[in-house]
Parts: structure tokens; C-alpha cells; sequence
């Protein structure tokens, strides 16, 4: 990739790393007054910063600060209005949201644990047949294939409360497309049990993948598109195998944007409260008692809000050490 | 042309895992949107019976959802809420972006990861400490706060905002410092080049943001939940009160639900795949220059 220009560039510009005792060219010498131009210049922008920034503070930081505040109080309806006021409880909404005392569902460790398994192994099955999906039409191969192209989003640009209910109405037992289906050719007229009991762990994975894999496919598509042709063509004249092919030239192509689109898929599983609350409901089955669920238990059926805030704040330390790490990982590493 | 097929990433699957592929993820999305295409013009009695096909068409479902259920009016409050949304996101967050990509600072990974990192607050635990904030600002000022428009198009805010920011600091990174200069040396102001050289070369990723806040908001119940009021209620809001009004029902109207059900997705799907291209441009660049 053309590194170098841009890169170097920008390394030129920044007035710390060209220190006083370089002796510059004449055009390092101009590029680094363009630098200190640069810096002085972009201060009307910061200042068109600012909104941007004091809405980033109010609504996102503040609300987690309060969140964070929140899990160490006793907050229950009548003290929520007094919110200053409501009394300190140290650790114990912790060691509540710990063991799933208090009336929780399960224990917050559960949940984590659940919440965890769902989001990553939808993140896989969506990243497999993203990658696939977006192969099987990067290349205008007919007519079709922009139709084809088209049909794959329709998955991803259903609203999440309605595919969640097209997928509560498919599985919903006797009467719904899978039950039917079954009656129709034969195979019994039993009622499914996907979504009670342990397989509903099973159904929210499958449910979850079939919405999400077009996010990826798109990240995918685009990634794909961006491989120089030459590549294969040179691996072509080197007489690559086709795994050679995707070893060494497709997934170092689309390996960065794509875990952009894994990063980014993951919280939006591991958060998810639509689609688990469509299809199981305020009580689901323990196998699918994931955080977003157990915490709204909490807050909006035991009306214990500090418990609540308690449970999230565990589900956001368990993911974002994780995550962090990966991105790190991802982009500084690779830059340096 | 056919020579042509060893050089570019299609080859990396032989051709027939390829159709069967392709045959399979398409059987795959026909059928549920099938099912819920053909239930939308099913009538509500042999959909609540369990059925495959329809013995009539009952278009009429497309009719009568209008009727008693606020899809309408929450079509109309979910294109002013998400659009208002949406829009901000990507005013404040193109100079947010910008800004954070070209000036050098410590602790700018760190920043950006943070913003990221946001996107991992639950969505629950946000939500209580903003209804916390809007009764304050409510009780301290004496407006209305919950209820409003612009209260929910606030809260989806906190999960678009840091995301465009995101997405365009991301994006500026690709986009070579020489253009800048370029325009600099031309004698344009920081703002000028900004405005007249990177917004057109970032317009897709904005795209992208944008359309992403947008389907958050369209699709989120728990947010317009809690903070929309009878006013304001959005899309989603509106189908949930009919669910779960029919729930109930001796003779549920699922047939209407899923009417009213495909007209909610109409409006977000025609924009996504409109917009298809345009989104697959923005992250291709991203990618070429990455």
C-alpha cells in the first residue's frame, strides 16, 4: 500500500518530532512551515468544536458517570427523584449483581457469561457468511447480480423491532411459519420448543446471525473492492492455490475494515435488548438471561435501579478490557 | 473476460461453493421476508390459524392499518426524531472527526478508543441516568423535556454522535495530509479547505454515519420507550402497543401487525439499498487507503 507519501508527510508536519537542531531542506523547511500554519489554523476549528464536544459531555459522559454513581446508591422509585440524597450502599448492589441476590434472574457473573458467548459467536457466524456473501458477489458476474447484491441488505435494513418480531412470529409454536411448515409436509404437528428451555440460547444466536451478517457482508464487499487486481493476477502467474490466494492477498485486504465491522457488531450484540425482549419477553429462560434483559429486570420489575446500573457497569468492564485491547492491537500496533 | 475471472477475489471460492452459496443465503433471506411479505395480505383469521398460503388476498390489511393504531404518526415522529438525529450527528461529528484526526495530541488514541468504547455502554444503563438528567433539567427550568421531540432525538445522540466521530476521524486518517497543504498553499483557510476539500472527499463516510444513526433510532423500542411521549411516540413504539393490544385478542389482527410491520421497513430498506453504492464507495476508500 502507498504508505510512504502521506506518511511521511505527516511525520514532516509535526513540529515535535522535527525538532530545532534538524537541518532542513528548503522543501522540509517549507513543509514544516506549513505545519506550524497547520497548527495555528486549525484553532477556529476547534472552537466549531466545542458543541460537539460539550453534547459528547452531557449526554454521554455525565450520564455514565451518573450510571457509575448510581451502582453504588440505594435507588428504588421513591428515592430516584431525591437522587443526590439517596443513600450510599458501598459495594452491596456489587455483591447483589455478583450472586444474583436481590431477586436478579441470574447472577450478573451468568449473564456476563451468556452475553459474552452470544455476542462473540454471532460475531463468527456473521463474519463467516459476511465474507462469503460479499465473495460470492464482488464480481458482476450477470444481470442478477446487483439484484442479488440488493436482496442480501434487505436483513441488515430491517428495523431491529421488526425483524425481531418476524422471527418471534416464524418460531411462535403451532401457528407460526415453522410449525406449519412442518405440519405440511409431515413431520408431526408438535409445537417447537426453540424459544423456551435450552434451546433458546441456540435460537437467539441464529436469530441474532441471520440479522446481523449483512452489516459485515457490507464492510466485506467494500474491503474486497479495494484489493488491486494485480494481486491475483500475480498470484495467478505464481501459481497460488485459492486458499494461497485468500491467505496472503484477500484477508490481509479486508482484515482492518473488517474488524472495524467486528468491533462494532459486537456491541451492538452484546447491548442488544430488542431482540432478546421480542422474542423471549420480560421472564426469558436463564439461557438467554443476557445483560441488557437481567439489568432492565432489575431496574423496571424490582424497581432497583442502583442494582441495575450495578449489573451494567460489570457487563461494561468485562467487555471493554477485551475490546480495547483489540483495538490497540488493530490500529496502533499496525501504524507504528 | 473469462480470463479475467482468475484475477480478483471472486476466484478464491471455485465456482460451485460459490452458487451454492449464493443459493443458500438467498433461500435463506426469501424465505422469512417471504413469509412476512405474504402474511401482510393474509386474512387475520387463517394467520392466527397457522398458515402457508393464503386462500384470498386481503389487501385491505394495508387499509385498515392506518386506523387506531398511530403507525402514521409514528412513521412521521421517527422521520423527524431520527432525521433530526441523524443530521446532528453528522454536523458535529464531520468537525469533531476532522478536528481529532489532523491535530496532533497526546492521548488521541486513547481518545478515540474512548469513543468507541462508548458504543459498549448498554443502552439500559444510559437510559435511567438521562431520564435522571432531562426531570433535572425539567424541574430546574421549568420546560418539558421528556416527551419532546428533540429530548429523544438527544438520546440517540449518545450512541450516533461518538460513532460519526469515530467513523470520520477514522476516515480523515486515509485522506493524505498533501491535500490540505494543497489548499492551504493555495491560500485558504483551515475552515475553507475543510469545508470546499475534505467534506466532498469524506461525503460517503458521512453517508454511512448518517444512515447508520438512522436505522439506530428507527429500530430502537427501549430508548422512545421510556422518553417519547403519547406526542411523540415513534414507529417502533407504535407496533409494540399494537402487539401487544392484539396479544390479548380473541381474534388477533397479526395479519394487519405484519402489514403495518412491512410498511415500518419499507421506508429503511428503499434508503439502504438506495444508498447502497454510495456506502460501499465510503468504506472502499477507507479501505484503499488504510
Amino acid at each position: 500500500m502507498a504508505k510512504g507519501g502521506p506518511f511521511k508527510a505527516r511525520t514532516d508536519l509535526d513540529v515535535r518530532s522535527a525538532g530545532p537542531s534538524t537541518r532542513p531542506s528548503a522543501s522540509r523547511a517549507r513543509r514544516r512551515d506549513n505545519g506550524a500554519l497547520f497548527r495555528r489554523d486549525l484553532r477556529p476549528l476547534v472552537v466549531l468544536m466545542v458543541p460537539a464536544a460539550i453534547v459528547l459531555l452531557v449526554i454521554d459522559l455525565a450520564p455514565a458517570v451518573i450510571g457509575v454513581l448510581s451502582s453504588f446508591r440505594l435507588l428504588t422509585f421513591s428515592t430516584l427523584s431525591h437522587w443526590f440524597s439517596a443513600p450510599w450502599v458501598g459495594l452491596h448492589n456489587f455483591s447483589q449483581a455478583f450472586t444474583g441476590g436481590g431477586g436478579l434472574p441470574v447472577s450478573g457473573l451468568n449473564a456476563i457469561w451468556h452475553t459474552l458467548e452470544y455476542s462473540v459467536l454471532t460475531t463468527i457466524i456473521a463474519l463467516v457468511v459476511g465474507v462469503v456473501a460479499a465473495l460470492t458477489v464482488c464480481r458482476r458476474t450477470s444481470r442478477a447480480t446487483p439484484v442479488i447484491r440488493a436482496l442480501y441488505l434487505v436483513p441488515t435494513a430491517l428495523p431491529l423491532f421488526t425483524a425481531s418480531y418476524l422471527w418471534y412470529s416464524i418460531l411462535t409454536p403451532h401457528t407460526g411459519l415453522l410449525d406449519t411448515f412442518r405440519r405440511t409436509i409431515g413431520l408431526g404437528g408438535g409445537a417447537n420448543r426453540l424459544l423456551v428451555g435450552d434451546h433458546s440460547f441456540a435460537t437467539l444466536v441464529g436469530v441474532d446471525s441471520w440479522l446481523a451478517w449483512g452489516f459485515i457482508y457490507l464492510f466485506a464487499l467494500a474491503a474486497l473492492q479495494g484489493i488491486p487486481r494485480e494481486r491475483y493476477e500475480a498470484a495467478e502467474i505464481d501459481g497460488a492455490s485459492r486458499w494461497q490466494k485468500f491467505r496472503f492477498i484477500t484477508y490481509p485486504g479486508i482484515r482492518k475494515l473488517l474488524a472495524v465491522g467486528a468491533v462494532l457488531s459486537t456491541f451492538a450484540h452484546y447491548n442488544d435488548f430488542t431482540l432478546p425482549y421480542v422474542l423471549f419477553g420480560t421472564a426469558p429462560p436463564t439461557g438467554v438471561s443476557v445483560l441488557s434483559t437481567t439489568s432492565y429486570e432489575a431496574a423496571y420489575s424490582l424497581y432497583n435501579f442502583g442494582l441495575a446500573d450495578a449489573v451494567a457497569v460489570m457487563g461494561v468492564i468485562a467487555i471493554i478490557v477485551p475490546i480495547v485491547m483489540y483495538i490497540w492491537y488493530v490500529f496502533s500496533g499496525r501504524r507504528a | 473476460m473469462a480470463r479475467q475471472y482468475h484475477y480478483d477475489p471472486t476466484d478464491v471460492l471455485h465456482p460451485v461453493v460459490r452458487s451454492v452459496a449464493r443459493a443458500v443465503i438467498l433461500v435463506g433471506i426469501i424465505v422469512p421476508v417471504g413469509y412476512m411479505l405474504v402474511m401482510s395480505v393474509t386474512p387475520n383469521v387463517e394467520v392466527a390459524a397457522g398458515t402457508l398460503w393464503p386462500s384470498h388476498l386481503s389487501w385491505s390489511h394495508y387499509l385498515t392499518m392506518w386506523a387506531g393504531t398511530g403507525l402514521g404518526a409514528g412513521m412521521v415522529n421517527s422521520v423527524i426524531i431520527c432525521g433530526s438525529a441523524s443530521g446532528a450527528a453528522v454536523l458535529l461529528g464531520a468537525v469533531a472527526g476532522y478536528v481529532s484526526s489532523r491535530a496532533r495530541f497526546r492521548g488521541r488514541t486513547s481518545f478515540l478508543t474512548l469513543l468507541l468504547g462508548f458504543q459498549s455502554v448498554p443502552t439500559v444503563m444510559v437510559l435511567l441516568p438521562l431520564v435522571i438528567v432531562m426531570a433535572g433539567i425539567q424541574g430546574l427550568l421549568h420546560i418539558s423535556v421528556i416527551g419532546t421531540y428533540w429530548a429523544v432525538a438527544i438520546a440517540y445522540l449518545t450512541f450516533s454522535l461518538p460513532l460519526v466521530t469515530w467513523f470520520v476521524a477514522a476516515y480523515v486518517d486515509s485522506v493524505p495530509r498533501d491535500l490540505d497543504d494543497a489548499a492551504r498553499l493555495d491560500g485558504a483557510s483551515m475552515p475553507q479547505a475543510f469545508v470546499r476539500v475534505i467534506i466532498p472527499m469524506i461525503v460517503p463516510a458521512l453517508a454511512v454515519a448518517g444512515l447508520l444513526s438512522f436505522l439506530v433510532g428507527w429500530g430502537d423500542l427501549l430508548i422512545a420507550t421510556a422518553i417519547s411521549g403519547p406526542g411523540t411516540h415513534t414507529v417502533a413504539v407504535a407496533l409494540n402497543q399494537f402487539l401487544s393490544n392484539e396479544e390479548g385478542q380473541a381474534l388477533p389482527e397479526y395479519g394487519t401487525l405484519m402489514a403495518a410491520s412491512v410498511a415500518s421497513a419499507l421506508p429503511v430498506v428503499v434508503l439502504y439499498i438506495g444508498l447502497q453504492r454510495f456506502v460501499v464507495a465510503g468504506l472502499t476508500g477507507a479501505s484503499v487507503k488504510a
